[in-house]
């Protein structure tokens, strides 16, 4: 990684917050070649990724503001944002911070009547998103750019008692970044539908913190990788309260060359008991040659918790297939019609049906 | 007032086998390098092959690093402090028979309850049973090998390995370092130079061995690493099932147990290796624990071979081994059924791996921990299904129980598949010994530490059911004794 | 000397204090049933005489057998004689029911330094109470409570009770749960243990089960102490008048 050091010397305005200068530059360089970045990183190659990072960025579309919602553009040095994850685990998205210097902070205060749509550009630089006490919003994320180099970059503080409904359809083929940090505080409740399909390369870092007794998250996620497209997603669950609940279901079918990884990480700290942590990870494979790993982790320093996860690869059940023929149904379309299922528990929230479209269609290019 | 769980916990005091033997000692100074390798091949008489087989070991480990892993700290071993051989005096010539045994040895297998007269094995120390055939390792030589005769009779082979060199050279030549080469990894490197002993088996074509085979060993010198060696071949049609367990004395210094066991099983043949092991795990500072760094791999080399490891760890300061089964016959079978028990600040990194590469193949995996007191239990496990390897099937389930909030347990299970044929399952659950649970045994008039016992012994059912009998009532009873330790 | 005698009983759950000064006395032979709205303290009650970790007795007495046991471990108190029948029976995988009541049985005659018994005896014991509760023996195979129904989680502690012989029995909402026949099986097994040796105390929301099992005396639990008792005609008018009626 001696690329990226190279690049980061020439960096100015490394945020306080994030370490001065040269002494910066070597805890970024000791975190690209730590264990813990290169487990992250074990199945795809991190190179295209850093190479996003330097490129100018532009300010996303957000329409037509609510007024619960107010949007400022501050600088990154006033951001301050914990340290969590490590350095370790995430180094480029706080890197994200050196190349663009300029923040856009979204603060919702309130329960805004309309849902709140972010069309982002090829690249955004990183956003703030805060959910003050008691806050409720409908979020929802557009990627509709075609452009070959894509790179965004959440964060998302939720209040105590705050809601987020959290949409996100990324349906482009080419080179795609997509890092989100969520921290809950006491009682807050984060729900995020992710659908997406393969790339070039898709890579999706989400790392969410139950951060305070009564936080709740829930994830699902349906995604499609269809023939010789890429995917990889990489889900941590921070439990480091007690009392603490997360729900992750996640679906993907991997066609003929797909090349589909999923580490989803569930970390409960020690002192959190009473926390419940359940993910589900099921990967259908419908074509040839896909290449699918899939690691859940568990983490457990407390003994009073609930956790459990499962994993499954599979195919389609040759019985179902035969019932469908003997209704008279091709196998073909058996098949999508039996894909189409696998994915529809999964598929849901504000954009369930644009992704409902985008992703029973077996055939992309 | 009654105890909750937490209260339960206190510090190890007794451990059975912790007792030394005062025996003159044949012991090099500590250090290692090339002419160590060669002191310990020409003690026993080793061909020229191996003599070189060692040596290129020895290099090949020079280079190398040791490994580190995330869950498991420890002080750096310092290789040049360990003394590489250790032979009791009394035995540098070999026994002719037990009269020759120092009398004090036999007293120590006694205590250890080892059978080595026949009548004895009668008598019932393996759990009353005269069908299993014990080969005794002493620090690094074997001392004596029982049931010869009736073995001999099967054409089963069953002796150190350090006498197989010259009673069966081809078969040794042909399958050591086979399935772990010399270079594999740094502590198998660092065995294939300094192993001293172990057992070798061989299971002639279509032989069911008519008896358990059975090895006990213990590291008795201070600072003597243990490098045994275990190869077991079962021809076509062959059947074996093989039990190791051991125990380990009391020390103030780390010791560091490096050992190899390969298995080959060929078309048809089947290997069941069972291990219940009770290695001294270090006082509840983790003072003096023993370092178990093993690899254990078999082949499955022919269609419809099986191989099954089944293990119960209770001991050592830091596990650190990953039994595996290469499945590179179709349909072939993988098992591996565990119960890891840490306590105090033992640390465990434990699992297994199974690499599919024939067609339907099949691997299934259970494992227990049971993490106590402030230790760290770890399952890390590797499926991989190999382009090649149509309609593999996979089944693991992975459960954790946690006694007590300062220890931890982790999953970490790699799933990689490159085959859509395949069927991959993996579940994981973590859960404690409920305060509810062990309320309604209380109410029962059963005593917190045996309801704690039962409990656990119920959570890990599944596993001691695929252990040979003769193991299933020690591991039931070493958990007891181990739980004793951390909770009560 | 009174088998169970409760003085001035004082406890509290998480900090705070549910019991507030309770009496009871109940003799061998005697049935009590111990009523009182929800939050009164019923259950608190019977986890405080068994002793469960998170209860804590802050003044009183509890004397079994003349013994005060309030700083006595659960299973003592269990060798002594006390059963609790749960409101909510617990499930223990991987350990079978016959294992469950052996090491009981095991335990409690060495403490009574009486001889363990013999395993024909107790299977044959065990299966033909199975049985007279309505329960397949094949369950003592499975783990404890493992895929039973409310029903017969509640007979599994009948038949507990029946097999451990203790002196003094405490039912926990035994019939919560259960329709008209589970009632009526349970209530012959309950009635089955009751002899002039024995004590019980029915704790129960609802008159219904009083029907029966007749109580010798009926007590009504109200915040946190009984305060009135009477005899099996005071359910009835508890069911006519509602709680309220008391205060």
């Amino acid at each position: 990684m001696a690329n990226v050091a190279h690049r980061l010397a020439g960096v100015p305005n490394v945020p306080s917050w994030l370490g001065q200068g040269d002494d910066f530059q070597e805890q970024i360089n000791a975190a690209l070649n730590s264990r813990a970045h290169k487990e992250r990183w074990k199945y795809t190659n991190p190179t295209p990724v850093l190479e996003l990072l330097p490129l100018p960025t532009s300010v996303p579309d957000l329409g037509a503001l609510p007024d619960q919602v107010t949007a400022t553009n501050v600088s990154a040095e006033t951001v301050n944002l914990p340290m969590s994850p490590t350095l370790d685990t995430a180094p480029e998205a706080y890197a994200a911070f050196c190349y663009q210097h300029r923040v856009d902070v979204l603060t919702v205060d309130g329960t805004p009547t309309t849902p709140l749509t972010i069309e982002h550009g090829a690249r955004s630089g990183p956003m703030v998103l805060r959910l003050l006490a008691n806050a409720r919003l409908d979020l929802r994320e557009v990627f509709t750019s075609d452009s070959d180099q894509q790179l965004h970059n959440l964060w998302v503080e939720l209040g105590p008692g705050s809601q987020l409904l959290h949409s996100r359809n990324s349906f482009s083929q080419t080179t795609h970044w997509q890092f989100l940090h969520v921290v809950l505080a006491k009682d807050a409740h984060y729900q995020l539908h992710n659908h997406s399909t393969g790339a070039r390369m898709r890579r999706q870092d989400i790392q969410v913190v139950c951060a305070a007794p009564g936080a709740r998250a829930e994830i699902t996620s349906a995604s499609r990788v269809a023939e010789g497209r890429h995917h990889d997603q990489q889900i941590t669950l921070e439990h480091t309260a007690a009392n603490t609940v997360s729900q992750q279901t996640v679906r993907t079918i991997a066609e003929d060359r797909a090349k589909v990884t999923f580490n989803g990480r569930i970390h409960i700290h020690a002192q959190c008991n009473g926390a419940d942590a359940q993910l589900s990870n099921r990967n259908l494979i419908t074509g040839k040659n896909a290449k699918v790993n899939t690691k859940p982790e568990l983490e457990i320093y407390t003994d009073d918790v609930k956790c459990a996860h499962g994993a499954t690869i599979g195919q389609l059940d040759a019985d179902h297939l035969f019932y469908f023929a003997s209704r008279g149904i091709d196998e073909a379309q058996a098949r999508e019609l039996l894909g189409q299922a696998f994915l529809n528990s999964c598929v849901a929230g504000p954009l369930e049906s644009e992704a409902r479209a985008v992703l029973q269609a077996a055939d992309h290019a | 007032m009654s105890e909750s769980v937490d209260d339960l916990v206190k510090s190890n005091a007794d451990y059975k086998a912790g007792f030394v033997t005062d025996i003159e000692s044949d012991t090099l100074p500590p250090g290692l390098d090339e002419s160590v390798v060669r002191f310990i091949s020409n003690k026993k008489a080793e061909p020229d092959w191996l003599t070189q087989w060692r040596l290129q070991a020895f290099d090949a480990w020079r280079e190398m690093d040791a490994p580190e892993w995330a869950h498991v700290q420890f002080p750096p071993v310092k290789f040049d402090e360990i003394s590489y051989y250790s032979a009791p005096k009394a035995l540098t010539d070999g026994p002719q028979s037990l009269d020759d045994v120092d009398p004090e040895l036999l007293r120590t297998y006694e205590k250890l309850g080892i059978p080595l007269h026949e009548q004895e094995a009668l008598a019932g120390v393996v759990q009353s049973n005269p069908n299993v055939a014990v080969d005794a390792v002493f620090d690094s030589v074997s001392i004596t090998t029982t049931f010869k005769d009736k073995l001999a009779e099967a054409g089963v082979v069953f002796c150190p390995i350090s006498e197989a060199v010259h009673s069966h050279p081809e078969l040794v030549q042909r399958y050591l370092g086979s399935v772990v080469p010399q270079k594999d990894n740094f502590y198998a490197a660092l065995n294939s130079a300094v192993f001293s002993d172990g057992s070798f088996v061989y299971i002639p074509k279509g032989v069911r061995c008519p008896m358990e085979l059975s090895t006990y060993f213990r590291i008795n010198e201070r600072n003597t690493g243990q490098f045994e060696r275990t190869l077991i071949v079962a021809d076509e049609g062959a059947h074996v099932s093989y039990l190791e367990g051991c125990t380990a004395p009391m020390r103030d210094e780390n010791q560091l147990h490096a050992a190899v066991v390969e298995l080959v099983a060929m078309e048809g043949a089947e290997i069941k290796y069972s291990t219940v092991q009770n290695w001294y795990p270090g006082d509840e500072n983790g003072k003096g624990g023993i370092y178990n760094f093993v690899t254990k791999r078999g082949l499955c080399a022919g269609a419809g071979a099986k191989i099954s490891w089944t293990q119960v760890e209770t001991g050592s300061a830091i596990t650190w081994k990953y039994p595996s089964v290469v499945l590179r016959g179709d349909d072939s079978v993988g098992e591996f059924y565990s119960v890891a028990l840490t306590g105090n600040v033992q640390q465990a990194d434990t699992g297994t791996k199974m690499i599919h590469m024939g067609r339907n193949t099949k691997s299934t995996i259970i494992s227990k921990g049971i993490s106590t007191g402030r230790s760290q239990n770890t399952y890390r496990g590797l499926v991989r299904i190999s382009p090649t390897a149509q309609n593999a099937r996979n089944f693991t389930q992975c459960d954790s129980m946690l006694i007590g909030n300062s220890c931890g347990a982790h999953t970490f299970p790699y799933i990689e598949n490159s085959n859509p044929s395949a069927t991959i399952e993996h579940e994981a659950t973590t859960s404690k010994v409920s305060e509810d649970q062990l309320f309604a045994c209380q109410q029962r008039g059963i005593d917190p530490e045996k309801a704690v016992s039962m409990i656990v012994n119920g959570f890990c059912k599944e596993v001691f059911k695929e252990l040979p009998m003769e193991f299933a009532v020690e591991a039931g009873k070493l958990l007891e004794v181990s739980l004793e330790g951390a909770v009560g | 000397m009174s088998l169970l005698e409760v003085r001035g009983l004082h406890a509290t759950v998480d900090g705070k204090e549910i019991l507030k000064g309770l009496d009871l006395t109940v003799r061998a032979g005697e049935v009590h049933a111990v009523m009182g709205p929800n939050g009164s303290g019923k259950s608190t009650l019977a986890n405080v005489l068994a002793g469960r970790p998170g209860y804590t007795v802050t003044a009183g007495e509890v004397r079994l057998d003349g013994h005060n046991i309030v700083d006595w471990e659960p299973h003592v108190r269990a060798h002594a004689g006390m059963f609790l029948a749960f409101q909510y029976p617990v499930e223990i995988p991987g350990v079978s029911n016959m294992e469950f009541l052996k090491a009981s049985l095991d335990a409690q005659a060495f403490a009574r330094q009486a001889e363990q018994p013999g395993a024909a005896a107790f299977i044959k014991q065990a299966r033909e109470l199975a049985a007279s509760l309505d329960l397949n023996p094949e369950f003592l195979k499975r783990g404890v409570n493992e895929g039973f129904s409310g029903g017969e989680k509640k007979r599994n502690e009948i038949l507990q009770l029946l097999l451990l012989q203790p002196s003094l029995a405490i039912l926990d909402e035994t019939d919560s749960g259960l329709d008209i026949d589970a009632l009526q099986v349970v209530a012959q097994g309950v009635n089955r243990f009751r002899s002039a040796e024995t004590g019980v105390i029915l704790i129960t929301h609802y008159q219904r089960l009083l029907e029966y099992i007749v109580p010798d005396v009926v007590h009504v639990l109200a915040d946190g102490k009984i305060v009135q008792s009477g005899d099996k005609n005071l359910a009835l008018t508890l069911e006519e008048k509602g709680y309220a009626w008391l205060t």
